[in-house]
């Protein structure tokens, strides 16, 4: 699992260093997906973050029988972020999976944990979370533009 | 003014000791601002992140698809904005001008990045609230989409 982490997200490996990768691991349960499975449901609960190893998935919003695609997800990101960060606990979009997924799950307590407990493993998922939330901001930032433009 | 006591008095910098204090102190720039400065402009870049000092500062987002400026809020004395310039190339989400004038305390990415090595605790909790901030205007940009979807 070590090795498939470091292949996968190898900014954040670099960053942790091998023994903070160890605790991140040791506070995350690997997960299998199935294809066709909702990973999270638009405005349901949610209660941790997702590491994503292998596989893809899409990202969709909802409303009544709309859905709205805002792209796909797969290995290096993270799923879930939005709705622990931001307090609301609750799924900011519908996210399938496309195919076989593998992920690192992580309980929001235990992200918690690791970001208060220890200076390092904080700067590193902290960075790693800024830069992908800042890249999905302005891809549906993008998205509204073109919405507003039509 | 006296910034240490003044910070002390914020929840988000309250819990830290001396040394991490006077580091955030030396990173910030302390100015006076006068009635209707613009500190940023919705869609700009290369700001900083602000702390108010005294006075007032209005927040005013232009709405699409309409165009329409409309006022956020107004945000008071201990409040924080800017936040999100801290962020490479990320665009201001609103404007921001002071209303009468107004002693704020600036943060630049520069003053960010040296306090990584002065203060990591006080960066930390900075980047905890930029993570924080990004992931609440995403799900309000997602809301946008909804209603759009709804129409």
């Amino acid at each position: 699992m070590k090795q498939l982490f470091v292949r996968t997200f190898p900014a954040l490996a670099a960053e942790l260093g091998d023994n903070n990768i160890d605790s991140l691991l040791a506070a995350c349960r690997l997960v299998e997906l199935a294809p066709d499975r909702k990973l999270f449901r638009d405005r349901m609960p949610v209660e941790s973050l997702y590491l994503i190893l292998e596989g893809e998935l899409s990202v969709s919003l909802e409303e009544g029988d709309k859905a709205f695609s805002l792209g796909t997800a797969g290995p290096g990101q993270w799923l879930g972020e939005v709705s622990v960060l931001s307090g609301s606990m609750l799924g900011s979009a519908t996210v399938t999976t496309l195919t076989p997924v593998s992920a690192l799950k992580l309980h929001f307590q235990d992200f918690d944990r690791l970001i208060r407990d220890n200076d390092h493993i904080a700067n590193a998922l902290l960075s790693d979370l800024i830069g992908l939330l800042a890249a999905r901001l302005r891809i549906s930032a993008a998205a509204i533009g073109k919405l507003a433009g039509k | 003014m006296e910034l240490k006591p003044f910070l002390r008095n914020l929840p988000a910098f309250e819990a830290y000791n001396d040394q991490y204090t006077d580091a955030l102190i030396a990173a910030l720039e302390v100015e006076d601002c006068p009635d209707g400065f613009v500190f940023v402009h919705q869609g700009g870049y290369g700001g900083a992140m602000f702390i108010i000092l005294e006075g007032s500062v209005g927040i005013i987002r232009r709405d699409r698809p309409n165009e329409t400026d409309y006022d956020v809020r107004d945000l008071r004395e201990g409040e924080i904005f800017g936040l999100l310039s801290l962020v490479d190339d990320m665009p201001a989400a609103a404007t921001c001008v002071a209303h009468g004038p107004v002693k704020i305390a600036a943060l630049t990415q520069d003053g960010f990045h040296s306090l990584f090595q002065s203060a990591p605790p006080i960066c930390h909790q900075l980047q905890f609230m930029i993570a924080v901030q990004l992931a609440r205007d995403l799900q309000e940009q997602n809301e946008f989409l909804r209603r759009h979807m709804a129409q």
